[in-house]
């Protein structure tokens, strides 16, 4: 069993210690720009609507901050 | 920091991950016209641009009128999407530590954490938000920035900041 475990990858996790630097080189190569473009709201979503949605994210976070404190 | 930084339409070359209030932007009446189609715009440049899988879900997981989730879902299948990896957890967590450090002890959504550290965890990669109230100095330095106006009445409706991670300020942490 503890052979089995120590086969496992595992990534060591320090509250300062940060992964950087893993390539980049494949991003964006299956994003369909041109299908993307035709992409549309017939009538796209009002001010009001916007700020609904932009505010659920932001209310996200004040949850997120109200189990903190 | 840096005083008078490009605009992000001029941006090219670069690997992009859109934050989701772009998304939600993008939705909206006009903008798409308003912003010069920014993200065909940042294409045409050259520039790689995809979103993280965490953006998927905050798009999806609410219940939206028909037209707007089909949108949002055409949308999300149409952009290169970066998976959760382990590392951009391990970057959300490394983050969320410098902000109570850095930054006065701040709290930013986990979501955004996890955004953060997907940004952070490859190469070269810019941030493309509306958001530097959570995504703030010194963590973040802006390397492009554009107004978008609101035609009828020439205000700013929303300032774009393609952003890098500041790397000096992990050696400040230790």
């Amino acid at each position: 069993m503890k052979n089995l475990l120590q086969k496992h990858e595992t990534v060591s996790v320090g509250k300062d210690r940060f992964s950087l630097g893993v390539s980049a080189k494949n991003w964006g190569l299956n994003t369909n720009i041109e299908a993307l473009n035709d992409v549309s709201l017939t009538k796209g979503i009002t001010r009001e609507e916007r700020d609904v949605l932009l505010r659920r994210l932001s209310d996200d976070n004040e949850s997120h901050e109200g189990q903190r404190s | 920091m840096t005083t008078n930084p490009m605009k992000v339409s001029e941006v090219k070359d670069q690997n992009i991950l859109v934050d989701t209030n772009i998304v939600i932007y993008y939705a909206a009446n006009g903008f798409k016209e308003r912003s010069g189609n920014i993200l065909r715009t940042l294409a045409n440049n050259g520039n790689k641009i995809g979103i993280s899988e965490i953006t998927a879900f905050e798009l999806l997981h609410d219940e939206q009128k028909n037209e707007v989730e089909d949108y949002f879902y055409k949308f999300v299948n149409y952009i290169h999407r970066v998976p959760v990896e382990q590392g951009c957890l391990q970057n959300a967590v490394a983050l969320a530590e410098l902000y109570r450090v850095v930054c006065n002890n701040k709290k930013v959504p986990d979501n955004d954490l996890i955004i953060g550290g997907t940004a952070i965890h490859y190469d070269e990669v810019l941030l493309l938000t509306t958001d530097r109230k959570d995504f703030c100095e010194p963590l973040w330095d802006t390397y492009a920035r554009d107004n978008i106006y609101y035609k009828e009445e020439g205000d700013v409706e929303v300032t774009l900041y393609l952003l890098r991670f500041n790397k000096e300020v992990i050696k400040l942490q230790k």
